[in-house]
């Protein structure tokens, strides 16, 4: 049996469009679409399956509720032997542009899956790729300090390596794909 | 026939641990690694080993903490090879030194291995990196710098290596150069093979994976970073570790 990558939610952003397709030919595993987080443990196939969690585009586009991504992080966090990655925007660091409640999601997801590595380190990991909150629309410009501009190859790239062979001693951690944008943040040192 | 510059990468303290396995890492990620050490025939061991699976590499010894020494080494790569499109700042020295043995002469020699030779080596690769708009570093951090007993100079020295990789990724940037670090947690190393069986289970009671990493774990994120496939991170910090930076209460000794 192939290796499942269970993705959530199904819709991403114009940016992130081709993001489950990639990363599955990556890791060489297939895709399956949850509805929802508490599809999770009806859709596992047995097999040394993973997760990734697009925290963002699921409240951008009205699909769930920052209170809903509460209540699907508790679900995960009961979740046996199951790797995952959750996608957040970067606008928890603090931004002007990014909706109070929607920062709180990200916030809210982070230290979820940090206290996830924590207490189910043995079995599973669990890491965040933390995104310019452009990529979901949200401000209208990157603004980081490399000019390159993070597309959907970069974030790919780096479930990739945090789920793949290369990221097995990785748990608990914030990976940036933002170009640097963080560094201007006392949070994230 | 045009043909692509070679790219060369030098990995400092190469010789042994995680400096090794990095070396190895990037010999069959296509660079020409020069293996840096105090010692040429651990250096010259390693660069034969990448040879012999097929890579390219050279011993090149110098004490990184001497910046003449180092300026030598960077000519010689450059004369031989070409300029350094991948530098792994990674030489160091650890210790543990509670803060009444924390001397003048430590004190100097920790930050010196540990800090000024990450100034030397990332002036000199920068040099030629901020003009032809290519290339990247990983310096070698530790979480230690987050505060350990005993790590005083350690710390402190750890931290100037944080606090100049991000400074450096700023300033970079513009160049299209990356600088990031990597903290590696408790990784299997000789180092930790000396403690005993017990002292080693007291350890790991802080890391949630309950294991050690290995030094390839370490190897496989200095690929990624060093990597176009990391070409949108700069600045970070990763910690390599298990999950044991998120928060490492240990068993807590007598207060």
């Amino acid at each position: 049996m192939t290796t499942q990558l269970l993705t959530w939610p199904e819709r991403l952003p114009e940016s992130l469009d081709a993001l489950y397709a990639k990363a599955a030919e990556q890791l060489g595993a297939q895709v399956t679409p949850l509805a929802g987080l508490e599809e999770v443990s009806t859709r596992r196939s047995g097999e040394r399956d993973v997760l990734v969690a697009v925290i963002d585009a699921a409240l951008v586009s009205g699909q769930t509720t920052p209170a809903e991504v509460v209540s699907a992080l508790s679900i995960l966090a009961h979740e046996p032997d199951l790797d995952l990655v959750a996608i957040v925007s970067d606008g928890y660091i603090g931004s002007d542009a990014t909706d109070v409640g929607h920062s709180l999601a990200g916030a809210a997801t982070i230290s979820a899956l940090r206290s996830m590595a924590v207490r189910k380190g043995t079995t599973c990991r669990a890491n965040v790729v933390c995104v310019p909150e452009a990529m979901f629309g949200i401000a209208s410009t990157q603004r980081g300090p490399l000019a390159h501009t993070v597309d959907v190859d970069d974030v790919a790239a780096a479930v990739t390596f945090l789920l793949g062979s290369s990221g097995t001693y990785l748990n608990g951690q914030v990976l940036f794909v933002d170009g640097g944008r963080h560094l201007f943040s006392s949070m994230t040192a | 026939m045009s043909t692509e510059p070679t790219p060369v990468a030098l990995v400092t303290g190469g010789g042994a641990g995680i400096g090794a396995a990095i070396s190895r890492r990037l010999g069959s990620d296509g660079f020409h690694v020069f293996v840096n050490d105090l010692d040429l025939e651990r250096a010259q061991g390693v660069a034969d080993e990448i040879v012999a699976g097929g890579g390219a590499a050279s011993a090149v010894v110098a004490d990184v903490s001497d910046s003449a020494a180092v300026d030598a080494m960077f000519d010689r790569v450059e004369a031989e090879v070409g300029p350094v499109t991948a530098l792994v700042n990674n030489a160091g020295i650890g210790g543990n030194a509670a803060i009444r043995n924390v001397d003048d002469e430590y004190w100097t020699r920790v930050m010196s291995v540990d800090l000024d030779s990450v100034l030397y080596c990332s002036r000199r690769a920068l040099s030629v990196m901020r003009e032809s708009r290519h290339g990247s570093i990983v310096n070698i951090a530790s979480r230690a710098w987050l505060g350990w007993w005993g790590q005083s100079a350690y710390a402190a020295a750890k931290a100037g290596v944080v606090g100049m990789t991000r400074a450096l990724a700023v300033e970079m940037a513009s160049r299209n150069v990356r600088v990031n670090a990597i903290a590696p947690g408790l990784i299997d190393t000789a180092l930790l093979r000396n403690r005993s069986e017990e002292a080693l289970q007291r350890l790991l009671v802080s890391v949630p994976m309950a294991r050690l990493g290995s030094t390839e774990d370490i190897a496989a994120a200095a690929g990624f970073l060093l990597s176009d496939r990391a070409r949108a991170i700069t600045g970070q910090v990763l910690y390599v570790c298990g999950g044991k930076s998120v928060y490492a209460y240990p068993d807590w000794p007598d207060r």
